[in-house]
């Protein structure tokens, strides 16, 4: 198993650095927007009523966008959390941690396109 | 005539034979304000206790003999003015490194992994003497020359917290040293260094934690090399993908 | 003392003559100096995680139906999920300035082939620029004004 991701682990960084780079870009002004400018109140009437919002989503950039929203973030934190372990004396765990976090982000990015094949 | 006054300089102890583990012992000595941290180790090896085991040589920051921790820093010592820490300054063997005795550290783990890098220029044909010297121009010198400037003191090894977790990890002095001859004009290795840079321990075990560049105390900046090396690495593996090695 | 580093740590293949102390990690690792920095970011995959599960479930929200929406955009209300969306977009915008100003800066390779990408002092405005572009964007279409 340790072998095989070692095989892939360029693909993991490339899915991790995407991650952090759609993360970072994309993120904080869509927190900023439904953490807290929306229960604020500040946010225009209308912008994220249903219609509009699920017009948005449904539309196949839309959809694009969404799941790269969900799967690429959770790639990042996948591996992050990976050498987040090593670093506080995990290495020898991780051949048991690595691949459960990348199967989990395997899995959350396979529930991800469902979800978003549904909308 | 520099001023003269005390310091306590707390130094880690080990002699394999006596002791279990390393401990610490402590000197009260005369410095003069002008003193790096090396002087003050000399001074106590010379006038105080002889038994004081420590490697220096240059005194000018050019052979990476001296480093050490210093009150938990990386450092190396004949560059450490004394005048930058109080009354106490602790010294201890450079840390992540197995500890010979006292401040002198296990160096052939990093003498593994240098080799492991193939640090020399790899030719397909070597080029006959009679055709004359190769012309390098200055960008194609720019784009190596600060990672040629590693002086091999290993103060990165002990300031990464991935070379004190993973024992495979190749390590930022190795990996710069292999990215100064991937980015060498001269050279033509990269894809034989890749596949080393692509194991366990290559540049994907780093997790940029950029401490490497904050201690190099010659802005040689691995970390850089690191990182560059990732995105090189990933584009051979890429190509690995496609072209199946030996059908080039 | 430091804590011990992992038993193999930078050990040579061939043991040298002599026993040897076991290597420790630097005293001030993992939350002194700057290592708290680095630990923090590390830490910041949380948060990552966490918006991507939310992000999921307002797809499955709006997948369900206008209810579930509304359901969905009211909890959000809530204190407690409004200090903790408000720590989440500050935890966000540290750890992106981090990646995207402070490291990717040198992360370019000076040339790749023929090409060569922009220097390293180039990259921090330009991604800065293109972070501004970005979240401009993002508030222009979730805002309504565009379109």
């Amino acid at each position: 198993m340790k072998a095989l991701i070692e095989r892939i682990e360029p693909l993991i960084w490339v899915l991790f650095g995407a991650g952090f780079m759609v993360g970072s870009l994309l993120l904080p002004a869509w927190v900023f927007t439904f953490g807290i400018a929306q229960p604020l109140g500040w946010v225009p009437d209308g912008a994220l009523a249903f219609e509009r919002a699920h017009a948005l989503a449904a539309n196949p950039l839309g959809k694009l966008l969404l799941l790269a929203l969900i799967a690429l973030p959770i790639w990042n934190a996948a591996n992050h959390l990976r050498h987040f372990s090593i670093d506080l004396g995990g290495y020898e765990r991780d051949g048991a941690v690595a691949p459960l976090l990348y199967a989990g982000a395997l899995v959350l990015s396979v529930v991800a396109i469902v979800a978003v094949i549904g909308l | 005539m520099s001023e003269v006054t005390k310091k306590t300089v707390v130094v880690t102890r080990f002699d394999p034979d006596q002791d279990e583990v390393p401990k610490t012992q402590s000197y009260e000595i005369p410095v003069q304000s002008d003193w790096k941290v090396l002087d003050a180790l000399n001074y106590i090896k010379d006038e105080v206790d002889p038994t004081l085991s420590h490697r220096w040589s240059c005194r000018m920051a050019v052979c990476g003999s001296c480093g050490m921790m210093v009150n938990g820093e990386p450092k190396l010592t004949c560059k450490d003015a004394l005048s930058n820490y109080g009354n106490t300054i602790e010294v201890e063997p450079l840390a992540n490194f197995p500890v010979v005795r006292d401040l002198v550290v296990e160096l052939d783990g990093f003498m593994e992994r240098f080799k492991k890098v193939k640090p020399w220029i790899i030719r397909a044909k070597e080029l006959a003497v009679e055709e004359g010297a190769t012309r390098q121009s200055p960008q194609e010198l720019a784009d190596f020359k600060q990672w040629s400037m590693c002086i091999n003191c290993m103060l990165c090894y002990s300031a990464c917290p991935v070379v004190g977790n993973d024992p495979h990890f190749l390590g930022p002095a190795a990996i710069a040293l292999g990215h100064r001859y991937n980015m060498d004009s001269r050279d033509e290795g990269s894809a034989e260094r890749n596949e080393v840079m692509l194991e366990e321990g290559g540049v994907f075990a780093c997790s940029y934690a950029n401490e490497c560049s904050e201690v190099c105390p010659k802005d040689v900046d691995p970390a850089a090399a690191v990182q560059q090396g990732k995105a090189l690495s990933l584009l051979d593996w890429a190509k690995g993908l496609v072209l199946p090695r030996g059908s080039e | 003392m430091a804590r011990m580093a992992h038993p193999q740590a930078m050990q040579p293949a061939k043991p040298g003559p002599t026993r040897t102390a076991a290597a420790r990690m630097p005293q001030k690792f993992p939350t002194g100096g700057r290592y708290l920095s680095y630990i923090a970011f590390g830490a910041t995959s949380f948060i990552y995680l966490y918006v991507a599960l939310q992000v999921l479930r307002m797809v499955n929200a709006l997948a369900s139906g206008e209810a579930a929406w509304n359901a969905l955009l009211e909890s959000l209300a809530h204190p407690v999920y409004l200090a903790f969306n408000a720590f989440t977009f500050l935890v966000l915008v540290w750890a992106g300035w981090r990646f995207l100003i402070k490291l990717s800066a040198k992360a370019q390779p000076k040339k790749v082939g023929p090409l060569r990408p922009p220097p390293a002092q180039a990259v921090p405005p330009l991604f800065g620029a293109l972070w501004l572009a970005a979240s401009a964007l993002v508030i222009v279409v979730l805002w309504g004004i565009f379109p």
